[in-house]
């Protein structure tokens, strides 16, 4: 165990926090600390225009391997980046579904042809990806799929029908990754294929969901055969679950750290309100302070474990699976010690009408941190069923 | 010792009940939420039920009820997230305008005005409408502030059905002053406080049975998701909580007349109980939701907003938490069998 940084790190560390505080300044000062999670509706066309900064620069794909591309850095480098990131206050990535997902997932799956056409435009931060997994009847039981997709001979394309729901960033994507049922007298999770599917087409209906916090990140996206290229799957039809699950792995990666670091920045938000207001003088308020600080950094140490590598017993598939559970619990809590220091100011909303200060959105947005992605029930059967090898739950509707 | 209600008790409370969940249906509360207002304009009605003086007595044209079947009237208002200011109008600026004898009270019961309070724990003023008074709360007096004289800035509630304002200047008629003052703050807050635990009792219930519905009709796997353990004991949790506030709040509610710490203690742990089942209730119920439960189409965001504002209401959680605890620790408190029932739950000897 050696838990400390090299010097080369920490010259790299020196390198990405002076371009950032080069960068990030100027046009782009607003967006600092903007455009994160319940706040992604937020300065669309600015943070456009940082994502192709990024791309000028070199960071984007940062932790992709150098033959696609990326920078290939180190685990470590990659820690580096994303705590200096967030630190600097960058603003949250239009490009973060492309790069974190799209991508990994080209490069794990997907032809030669797939990976030169696509990749390079997500490293150039040209062409935006959202997501299309939920549908109505498909949340939790994600197998449920009904989406159709089927082969036109005659137009050689894959023509695709259904709902999706909960794709943000649709309105401003280029494609949309979906899965959609192969095999029209299948279930569950076989006969299913996964799909790049255009986005600016006819067959593509967009219409944003309000949210609880009065706005739209959210979307229902329907497709009325809507088409895709014969190429555009990954995959033969029926590996749609495996690519799809394969992706959903990318999601615990490096960005945890990322995604601390804006923890982090929330948590010194509540500390410094805390001090001012008088808060801090309850000795409950001052508890719950210090139980964040130490879930803070018991997610941080579960994460530098998970990146390390896996000392082959099956540890390290563990510990990213606890990991959903724990920040979405965590986070939700965070919310609530807000509202706690803010007192009965936590009533009052910023501007009418429906203006939510920062705090407000963040209470508001970890109500939902434990549902999507795979809910906290759901979490906590994965972990009892795969990581404690209890038995499986009876689900009645499929194998 | 009697923990049930009386007949009458009962039947005016289903008789709110009904009227209230006719009246004030989820689909009234969005138009209103969509049109941008707060207001049913349906206060004369509420008049003509007997809600505004139904803590005035029958000499004054109320109906002279206690403050235990005003509880339930608040679950009533609470279990439809009634926009309306019934606590304050109803439940404490009338009550307090008898005491004092002012012909103020009759005219509430009457329907003639309505006056709103505006208190240190609470400074800002919900529902203010044109033509309506204000009883202003200070730590050394008691003001009515006539409609006509009041300047006003309003304030965004994160309640889009709370509408709230400051009081910036305003004529005022003193009502009391010094130790009386004091003594007609402290009282306003304890039924202030005690109310709002009734609604909060009530939104919570309406919570659980959202999401009991959800549970039953929502079906993944191919069953309905209340078929699993996960879901199940989510709502059996917060429907625990509910029901072990309920006793805790009908006691503060026939404390209340009785010793003033011995009612401030049992208020403070009410609204406790109240504000936790309902902030549980409200996590339980978006969980069990899921992703529809985060959307403003769904009803039930309303419902969670209004919490999230009761419980800041009339002193949080810690407020309350502070009395409680300096009464175990520096007040004497006794606890025991020979005190359950003591006039103040002080030992005797140390009075």
């Amino acid at each position: 165990m050696r838990l400390a940084f090299s010097k080369d790190d920490e010259a790299f560390r020196e390198s990405i926090a002076s371009w950032l505080a080069e960068n990030l300044s100027g046009k782009f000062e607003k967006i600092r600390f903007r455009g994160g999670p319940g706040d992604e509706h937020m300065y669309f066309d600015e943070r456009r225009d940082w994502e192709y900064r990024l791309a000028d620069g070199g960071w984007t794909g940062v932790g992709w391997p150098k033959e696609h591309g990326g920078r290939g850095l180190s685990i470590e480098q990659q820690v580096i980046y994303h705590e200096e990131y967030a630190r600097a206050g960058g603003p949250g990535r239009v490009g973060h579904i492309g790069e974190g997902l799209t991508g990994p997932m080209l490069i794990a799956f997907g032809s030669a042809e797939q990976q030169q056409r696509f990749l390079p435009q997500i490293l150039a931060g040209k062409e935006l990806w959202c997501q299309g997994y939920s549908e109505p009847g498909a949340g939790s039981d994600l197998a449920n799929v009904r989406t159709k997709a089927v082969f036109d001979r005659d137009s050689d394309r894959w023509l695709i029908t259904g709902q999706k729901i909960w794709t943000s960033l649709a309105q401003e994507s280029d494609w949309c990754f979906v899965i959609a049922r192969t095999d029209p007298n299948s279930r569950g999770s076989r006969g299913l294929g996964f799909f790049l599917v255009p986005m600016d087409q006819p067959g593509v209906d967009i219409r944003p969901i309000r949210q609880l916090t009065g706005t739209s990140e959210f979307n229902e996206v329907f497709f009325d055969a809507a088409a895709c290229d014969a190429d555009c799957i990954v995959g033969e039809p029926g590996d749609g679950w495996k690519v799809a699950m394969g992706l959903l792995g990318f999601e615990r990666g490096v960005s945890t750290l990322g995604q601390q670091m804006l923890f982090q920045n929330e948590f010194n938000e509540i500390v410094a309100i805390a001090e001012e207001n008088g808060a801090a003088s309850d000795p409950t308020i001052r508890q719950r302070i210090a139980d964040a600080h130490i879930g803070l950094r018991i997610m941080r140490y579960n994460s530098m474990r998970t990146l390390s590598g896996d000392v082959g017993d099956g540890s390290l598939e563990k510990s990213a699976m606890i990991y959903k559970l724990y920040w979405s619990t965590w986070h939700r809590n965070l919310g609530n010690l807000a509202m706690d220091v803010l007192g009965p100011e936590a009533e009052i909303a910023e501007t009418a009408p429906y203006d939510l200060t920062r705090l407000q959105s963040l209470f508001l947005f970890t109500r939902a941190d434990t549902i999507y992605g795979g809910t906290n029930q759901i979490q906590r059967n994965i972990i009892a069923e795969r990581a404690l090898g209890l038995p499986r739950e009876p689900r009645p509707a499929t194998d | 010792m009697d923990f049930t209600f009386t007949t009458d008790e009962l039947e005016l409370r289903d008789g709110a009940r009904e009227y209230l969940r006719g009246r004030c249906t989820p689909e009234t509360l969005r138009g209103l939420v969509e049109s941008g207002t707060a207001d049913l304009a349906g206060w004369p009605e509420l008049v003509e039920m007997g809600f505004a003086g139904f803590l005035v007595p029958d000499s004054a044209g109320g109906l002279g009820m206690s403050d235990t079947a005003f509880v339930l009237l608040a679950e009533e208002a609470g279990y439809v997230a009634m926009p309306e200011p019934l606590v304050d109008v109803a439940g404490i600026a009338a009550p307090l305008l008898a005491a004092l004898d002012s012909d103020a009270a009759a005219q509430i019961a009457a329907g003639a005005i309505r006056v709103l309070t505006s208190h240190p724990l609470n400074p800002y003023v919900n529902q203010l409408g044109t033509g309506d008074q204000v009883l202003r709360f200070s730590d050394d007096k008691v003001e009515l502030i006539a409609a006509a004289d009041i300047e006003t800035t309003t304030v965004d509630s994160i309640d889009p059905l709370r509408q709230l304002a400051h009081i910036e200047t305003a004529e005022t008629a003193i009502l009391a002053e010094g130790v009386e003052a004091g003594t007609l703050a402290a009282r306003a807050a304890l039924r202030g406080a005690l109310f709002t635990a009734g609604e909060l009792l009530g939104l919570t219930a309406a919570m659980i049975d959202m999401s009991r519905a959800y549970a039953v009709e929502r079906k993944q796997f191919g069953v309905a998701i209340g078929t699993f353990q996960a879901v199940k004991h989510h709502l059996a949790t917060a429907f625990t909580r509910l029901e072990f506030a309920r006793p805790v709040v009908y006691r503060a509610a026939a404390t209340l007349d009785g010793d003033e710490r011995r009612a401030r203690l049992a208020v403070a742990h009410a609204k406790i109980a109240a504000a936790d089942a309902a902030t549980g209730a409200a996590e339980a119920a978006i969980q069990v939701h899921g992703g529809i439960g985060y959307t403003f189409e769904a009803d039930l965001h309303l419902f969670m907003k209004r919490v999230w504002a009761l419980c800041g209401l009339w002193g949080d959680r810690h407020h309350h938490m502070r009395f409680v605890d300096s009464e175990i620790l520096h007040g004497h408190l006794q606890t025991g069998p020979a005190t359950t029932f003591a006039a103040n739950g002080l030992a005797s000897g140390q009075h």
